[in-house]
């Protein structure tokens, strides 16, 4: 059960209150960003409130096809964020990261669960939405970071494709130097954090179990085992927007389409 | 290898850079194309890559129409020398070996003796090989070009501005071996005087 001390209304008031500190130093080296920070603050705190009470229904009535709408929600929320935090077109490519963040967010999700759980609760609210929620959000950065470099990449060195493919290249052939590029920047920062975790800093997940009453034991297999399939999720998640977006992004001569990017 | 475009138009915004343009050139014979900057020379080689699509109008070689289904073999049969090597990693070496790994060129002779050969006679030391590409003078990186196109051994070659970085002498050596090549056919786009074809096309004159 919860063992973690609970915060009272009282001191989460304090904690707001810290926040005078960052806006006063805005407000004094006239930084332009109180409003902007206001606005992210009280969005936090609502989304985060929303989200509460919305996991205190879905915790109880427990129901596996509500478990996985949520998930899906969350993919379709990851993957429009994903998109909208790149130079890349919406319209083009929500479908495919949507599809690429669902089936590498789902597999791994359930391997997870499958070695962790009894078969009956693999899709218990507890494990499926809250491990889901983790692996998502750090898919969602590996993607953005993957797709936009892939892109980016294209785009500026598009003679350099197009040599490739005047020397007889298929299209995978000419796409393969950049789409090596854009799997190494994408898991750049996961393998430099995993490179130090424990000693630059704690993780979250490890953090709060142990706030939670786990012991250091389990929190430290647990924040492992998560480690490992968030990096196994990212390569994924990469791959398949690369391959799933191919399609939309090309015409059928193998040139870029100029509507991939959004105009400015 | 037989070229024909039959009534290309192709516009970029309101810019129309062909409008029912038609050119046969027999196979194995060369074509020169010469005309001011912005004059469709360049364009005229992408189209034949299928890097750019025609408007109106149909191309074929060797009898075949050029589309997004036959594109990707017909690419097979070209050997294209750009003006400027792109951006590349890596050695003169490695660039050779990239393009030697696809697997249309696998059949193809890179062998050491045939590269060496290439750079002595277009006057790279050997010992270029193992330069970084991006290391080459413009000139050099021409030459490597061409060289690959040459290894890639293809029955239609496409020149664009592929000696304007050249010192006169190579020039003329890499020139006269191109005339020199009777079993290929080959388009050459030049503002260099100095390059002999069977055919020599202005452009100037489609835009006047």
């Amino acid at each position: 059960m919860d063992q973690s001390v609970p915060i009272s209304l009282w001191a989460m008031a304090a904690f707001y209150a810290l926040l005078l500190l960052p806006a006063g130093l805005i407000w004094y080296f006239r930084l332009g960003m109180l409003r902007r920070m206001a606005v992210a603050v009280v969005r936090m705190t609502v989304q985060l409130t929303l989200v509460g009470v919305l996991l205190i229904y879905w915790f109880r009535w427990d129901n596996m096809w509500l478990n996985l709408l949520w998930v899906v929600a969350m993919v379709g929320f990851a993957a429009g964020s994903a998109v909208q935090n790149s130079a890349l077109r919406l319209r083009v490519f929500f479908g495919p990261v949507f599809l690429a963040l669902l089936v590498s967010g789902l597999a791994v999700l359930l391997f997870f669960n499958v070695l962790i759980l009894p078969v009956s609760d693999i899709f218990s609210a507890q494990y499926l939405i809250i491990i889901g929620g983790m692996l998502l959000g750090n898919a969602l950065k590996g993607i953005v970071v993957g797709l936009s470099d892939f892109y980016q990449r294209l785009q500026d060195q598009q003679e350099a494709y197009r040599y490739y493919l005047a020397a007889g290249a298929s299209r995978w052939e000419a796409l393969n130097p950049f789409f090596r590029n854009s799997l190494q920047a994408a898991l750049n920062p996961s393998v430099a954090s995993m490179a130090t975790m424990g000693v630059v800093f704690l993780p979250g997940m490890m953090t709060g179990q142990i706030i939670g009453g786990a012991t250091p034991d389990t929190a430290i297999r647990y924040q492992l085992a998560i480690m490992i399939v968030i990096f196994v999720c990212i390569a994924l998640s990469v791959v398949l927007g690369v391959a799933f977006s191919l399609g939309r992004s090309f015409d059928a001569y193998g040139n870029l389409r100029g509507e991939v990017f959004r105009s400015t | 290898m037989e070229v024909r475009l039959e009534h290309i138009t192709v516009r970029f915004g309101q810019k129309r850079v062909f409008d029912d343009f038609s050119l046969h050139l027999a196979a194995n014979s060369q074509l020169l194309i010469q005309g001011p900057s912005g004059s469709g020379k360049t364009t005229l080689l992408r189209l034949l890559l299928g890097f750019c699509v025609p408007e109106k109008g149909r191309i074929h070689m060797s009898g075949k129409p050029l589309n997004a289904q036959t594109v990707w073999a017909l690419r097979q049969s070209i050997g294209y020398v750009p003006q400027q090597l792109p951006r590349v990693e890596g050695t003169a070496r490695q660039l050779l070996e990239q393009v030697h790994q696809f697997e249309a060129n696998q059949q193809a002779d890179f062998s050491e003796e045939k590269i060496r050969g290439y750079f002595g006679r277009f006057g790279l030391q050997p010992g270029q090989l193992e330069q970084p590409v991006r290391e080459l003078s413009g000139g050099e990186q021409q030459r490597l070009a061409l060289i690959s196109a040459l290894l890639q051994d293809r029955p239609l070659l496409l020149l664009d501005e592929a000696t304007s970085a050249v010192d006169a002498e190579r020039k003329v050596q890499m020139m006269d071996y191109i005339s020199s090549l009777k079993d290929k056919t080959v388009i050459i786009v030049a503002h260099d005087p100095g390059w002999r074809a069977d055919q020599t096309l202005d452009l100037t004159s489609t835009h006047s």
